[in-house]
């Protein structure tokens, strides 16, 4: 169930990490910057957005991933991490202290740029199964200010103390 | 062969490089970076309204543009002054030199130093031709009979003057001299807000002509070298004084380096300092943070440096595949050096960026190519940001 608030946000309260992807994958913005804040990350394997298929399409226009998780311990968690880190494109940081979910889908129009923060992991579960709740914020109006802010702050993370870099995004040397 | 800024038609400058120290017009570019700007921009203006005057940190780690936001604020306060500000800025850059003795007394000397003493004399004079009795009119302006005093042998020329100059920058100077200028102490015998008080007293001079003093300072993180805790304290306690809303007189925006603001100079960052001046003044410029605030930064870099009508005209001429808004980049070379750049946060500053562009840039004059190319940029680009 979505509630708008205003236009430019809602609280979702079914399924929220879903409504992110799906806006995500069936609106096809043209993006910029996909920021993954999530203490624990899952293949998504088995759902109707697998976190592969995500990955892949951002591959095929080189679109920056940057994601902060912790370091994986649970085999769920490991697999996911896995396949973030087949991918050139991603950038993968690991921070013990992370409880923030947020995710930002920052786009060339900020207009259409959209964040989602609130309870629910990147996993199966989190997807698909808990009772969660969040927040998302649409780049219109208002709300410009507030994606932005937010896409600024995922950023930030990445070089907060304590946060380590496991894999670069990596520049493939062209001519 | 044809010189470097004809062959990437640059506009009136000899590189892509940006140094306000060098070319004071430069302190007019902030590129790609509009958080920070009005961050910066909102509180200055905030700061005339109270009413009262600037007192900002300005903090972030080597090569972020701390020195170039202080000067785009110089410029700012010259070229689109605040409309609550009614005088005409009187800016002071300085680059504090602090060794590990170093204390309040060679600070306040460093400050008064640059702000010379032709200048202060000068105020001095003016004020003289404006009031009837030039004393009385200094009393008002200083709770220091002493500082009135010191500042009225100021009016003369001579001996006295240098005099007077010499205790109000804080020296130490001879019984005799003392009895001379007519005072009872050398300058800061009783500790800093001695010395705060003799310069808020000038800037409360300047306005009287009209002026407005702010002191911006740079590379505080020399702070850091005092070693001593008698000399720490003096210092911190200038700046204490000076951060005091008692002290709606003299401004200053001082820089300094550091990766988090726990990082920084403790004079600087402890919690009295932080009260006083408020945490909303002290303003981090960081990272570029992603691949696109870098190729923003490009983007504005070089539509300001390259004569956008020469390019074109260029582009057109020797049919370039190229739009003037990476020229003299070609649009695969511009994303991968802004790929390389915002590889690791780190490294995506704009000092790293500019270089790379300016390497860049030379390497293709060197190869007399019209264009930086792919090719280039995997050359360049690892030496700077690997």
């Amino acid at each position: 169930m979505s509630i708008p608030v205003h236009r430019f946000a809602q609280i979702v309260t079914d399924r929220p990490a879903e409504r992110f992807l799906r806006k995500l994958f069936i609106g096809k913005p043209d993006l910029e910057t996909l920021v993954i804040v999530s203490p624990f990350i899952g293949s998504l394997a088995g759902t109707r957005f697998e976190l592969r298929e995500l990955c892949e399409r951002l591959s095929r226009t080189n679109t920056p991933v940057y994601v902060l998780t912790r370091e994986p311990v649970d085999d769920y968690h490991r697999e996911g991490v896995a396949v973030l880190l087949q991918y050139d494109n991603v950038e993968v940081r690991y921070n013990q202290a992370l409880h923030a979910k947020l995710y930002v889908s920052w786009t060339r129009e900020v207009s259409d740029a959209f964040a989602l923060f609130g309870s629910a992991n990147l996993t199966y579960p989190g997807v698909e199964g808990n009772i969660e709740l969040g927040m998302m914020v649409f780049g219109k109006g208002p709300g410009r200010d507030l994606v932005n802010r937010l896409y600024k702050w995922g950023l930030e993370l990445r070089t907060l103390a304590g946060t380590t870099v496991a894999k670069y995004r990596k520049v493939a040397r062209r001519l | 062969m044809m010189e470097f800024r004809e062959w990437f038609c640059l506009r009136n400058r000899a590189n892509f490089t940006i140094d306000p120290k060098v070319n004071p017009t430069d302190a007019r570019f902030y590129f790609g970076r509009d958080d920070i700007k009005d961050k910066v921009l909102k509180q200055m203006r905030h700061s005339f309204a109270a009413p009262g005057t600037p007192k900002m940190m300005i903090w972030g780690p080597y090569g972020s543009g701390k020195t170039q936001t202080l000067f785009y604020l110089d410029w700012t306060l010259h070229h689109d002054p605040p409309s609550y500000l009614q005088l005409q800025p009187h800016t002071v850059h300085l680059d504090i030199e602090v060794q590990s003795k170093s204390n309040a007394s060679s600070l306040h000397m460093q400050l008064l130093e640059t702000l010379g003493k032709e200048t202060v004399s000068n105020w001095v004079r003016e004020l003289f031709k404006q009031v009837p009795d030039l004393k009385a009119t200094l009393m008002e302006l200083t709770s220091d009979p002493n500082v009135a005093t010191g500042l009225e042998h100021l009016r003369t020329f001579g001996d006295i003057n240098l005099t007077a100059w010499r205790w109000l920058t804080g020296q130490t100077i001879s019984t005799k001299e003392l009895e001379t200028l007519g005072v009872t102490r050398n300058l800061g015998q009783v500790g800093a807000g001695d010395m705060v008080v003799a310069l808020i007293a000038i800037g409360k001079l300047a306005e009287r002509n009209g002026a407005k003093l702010i002191f911006l300072l740079d590379e505080m993180e020399e702070l850091q070298n005092v070693r001593t805790g008698d000399a720490t304290e003096s210092i911190h306690q200038y700046f204490r004084r000076l951060s005091d809303s008692a002290n709606s007189t003299v401004g200053f925006m001082v820089g300094f380096k550091a990766n988090t603001l726990s990082e920084g100079p403790r004079i600087l960052t402890r919690e009295d300092i932080g009260t006083r001046i408020g945490t909303h003044n002290y303003i981090e410029v960081g990272h570029l943070p992603a691949v696109s605030d870098v190729k923003r930064f490009m983007e504005e870099l070089l539509e300001h440096l390259v004569d956008t009508d020469k390019a074109n005209d260029k582009i057109q001429t020797e049919a370039l595949e190229v739009t003037v808004k990476t020229y003299p980049f070609a649009p695969s070379a511009f994303e991968l050096l802004a790929d390389y750049a915002s590889q690791d946060p780190y490294k995506a500053l704009p000092r790293n960026i500019i270089n790379a562009i300016n390497e860049c840039a030379i390497q293709a004059w060197d190869e007399e190519k019209a264009l930086v190319d792919d090719q280039i940029v995997n050359d360049v680009a690892p030496l700077v940001f690997a």
